[in-house]
């Protein structure tokens, strides 16, 4: 009797034990315990410290660049998606003529037509930090306005056509009913191109602008040691991304909240 | 069945890689004494890493789509005397040591200042020619007389890895965040002309050719004179020193004629 109990007290345990398991984020302790191993064997080598000390002073550079073009590229996207949307042919035409272009340019292409065509144009060429916000941001903005677009094809017609018997406007129905919907959906692919535009913002250095990448270009090419520059260089971009990743996430969690 | 089948495959593997070692072992005789006492590499293919951005030394040809200049034209005469095959391969100059030392190529011949920094890692042939850096504004510009007044918050556009971007940081004191540091040297022009950067730092043929061009020669000019001397080398493999004797043999074969001179001129160098 005793050992039966006891036994059915142990599985509950056990299951309680697995189902705590179940919810530690396994991918994340795996790369905080290599990231630490890696910065610590990093630190303990004078060719990596000095590597990393330089390089460092690009990661801020970075981060403005793609946080600017991220925010800029969102405003882009928002009003590119509701212009895919759209019911009128023109704004309908001028949307989708942007997004079908853009998207078919390569970036590093779009960057270094940004800075040695489009910015003498506008006078802007001494600021070529500006024109890698200018193109990061009008090539995103192609991509995200379909994610957009998707976001808001994916809200069943039914929601607008509801709004609308209410008494609402078309821009009411899309303010009110759909777009907070169709936003709290795309948050996923959202946050995805924001890691990506991170990544992309590399391209920048085409442009002689001493970002991250760019400073591993000239740490490599006056160490000659190609292989712990772009180490030190990888780790950094890594670590910027899974930061980034962590807060997606996170907003992910609290924007789902109440929706069940 | 199946058992016999594999041992024929070993059988053919055997024979065929006993043959491939017979085959290359015939071929890499060491470089044998050729008539005049010059080496004689018995047409080894030589493949050499250049950036051709960098005229006059090295351009791609605007008509053919060949790498052309004083370096293509100088290695090959190079190649005649010692019987090598010379093939350029176009790459990215910050990595070309590195990528040179990892055997990508067995030589690099790209307007390369000879440095001890360099030397570390590959091994030079005697140098071919003198250079100094110059620099060059626009011609609008009258603020810059010599290359001291760069340091005066002036943006100077720069090659990535070059002695260009090492002559204005130490010697014009160019401080670091002025420095715009591009992958290749005809960037920096355009952004020069463009009036995006208020001067550019390069080796003086090179600066002089990019000044020459129609498409710049009414928009920049050249400032003062050049302000270091530099020896240019081929590099090579530490490693290879049969390719390293035969260059520095041809080459100095070379300099008892009138060659090098009369591609000087044949490329308008100075």
């Amino acid at each position: 009797m005793a050992g039966t109990r006891s036994d059915v007290q142990l599985t509950r345990r056990r299951m309680a034990w697995s189902r705590h398991l179940d919810t530690v984020p396994w991918w994340l302790v795996i790369v905080l315990a290599a990231g630490a191993l890696v910065l610590f064997s990093m630190l303990s080598n004078e060719r990596y410290v000095n590597a990393l000390s330089y390089l460092i002073r690009g990661v801020r550079l970075t981060v403005f660049i793609s946080v600017v073009s991220y925010l800029v590229a969102l405003v882009l996207g928002l009003i590119a998606g509701l212009g895919r949307v759209s019911r009128n042919k023109l704004i309908n035409t001028i949307a989708t003529l942007y997004v079908e272009v853009v998207r078919g340019v390569p970036l590093l292409v779009i960057i270094i037509y940004a800075h040695y065509v489009v910015a003498p144009f506008l006078g802007t060429n001494r600021q070529p930090v500006f024109s890698g916000i200018m193109a990061l941001s009008f090539g995103y903005g192609a991509y995200l306005a379909e994610v957009f677009r998707a976001g808001i094809e994916s809200i069943e017609r039914g929601q607008g056509e509801a709004a609308r018997s209410l008494g609402m406007s078309y821009r009411q129905s899309m303010r009110y009913i759909i777009l907070p919907q169709a936003i709290r959906r795309v948050l996923p692919p959202l946050g995805n191109d924001f890691v990506a535009m991170l990544k992309d913002s590399s391209l920048v250095s085409a442009i002689a602008i001493s970002e991250l990448t760019k400073l591993g270009q000239i740490e490599a090419a006056r160490t000659f040691d190609t292989f712990r520059t772009y180490n030190a260089v990888a780790f950094l971009y890594l670590t910027l991304t899974l930061i980034l990743s962590l807060g997606v996430r996170y907003l992910e969690r609290i924007s789902s909240v109440g929706r069940r | 069945m199946k058992r016999g089948f594999l041992l024929l495959a070993v059988l053919v593997c055997t024979l065929l890689a006993a043959c491939g070692n017979a085959g290359t072992g015939s071929t890499a005789t060491t470089a044998a004494p050729a008539a005049g006492g010059l080496p004689n590499l018995n047409g080894r293919a030589v493949v050499i890493g250049t950036d051709a951005a960098y005229p006059p030394f090295e351009s791609v040809d605007t008509e053919t789509n060949q790498i052309v200049g004083f370096d293509v034209d100088l290695m090959n005469e190079i190649a005649k005397l010692v019987n090598f095959k010379p093939e350029f391969k176009n790459a990215a100059f910050d990595t070309i040591f590195t990528a040179l030392a990892a055997k990508e190529f067995d030589a690099v011949m790209s307007a390369v200042t000879v440095t001890d920094e360099r030397k570390k890692i590959v091994a030079f042939s005697e140098p071919y020619i003198d250079v100094g850096q110059l620099v060059v504004t626009l011609s609008t510009n009258d603020a810059v007389t010599s290359y001291s007044d760069l340091a005066n918050g002036l943006t100077v556009g720069v090659q990535t890895g070059t002695t260009g971007e090492e002559a204005a940081k130490t010697e014009a004191n160019v401080p670091d965040d002025m420095l715009k540091r591009y992958q290749t040297i005809d960037l920096a022009f355009a952004d020069l002309a463009n009036n995006s950067i208020d001067a550019v730092v390069a080796d003086g043929p090179t600066v002089g050719n990019y000044a020459a061009q129609p498409q710049y020669s009414d928009k920049i000019k050249v400032v003062g004179e050049a302000f270091t001397t530099e020896s240019y080398g081929i590099a090579v493999n530490q490693s290879d020193t049969e390719l390293l004797n035969a260059i520095n043999a041809g080459l100095a074969q070379l300099q008892t004629t009138t060659t090098i001179q009369q591609l000087k001129e044949k490329h308008q160098i100075k």
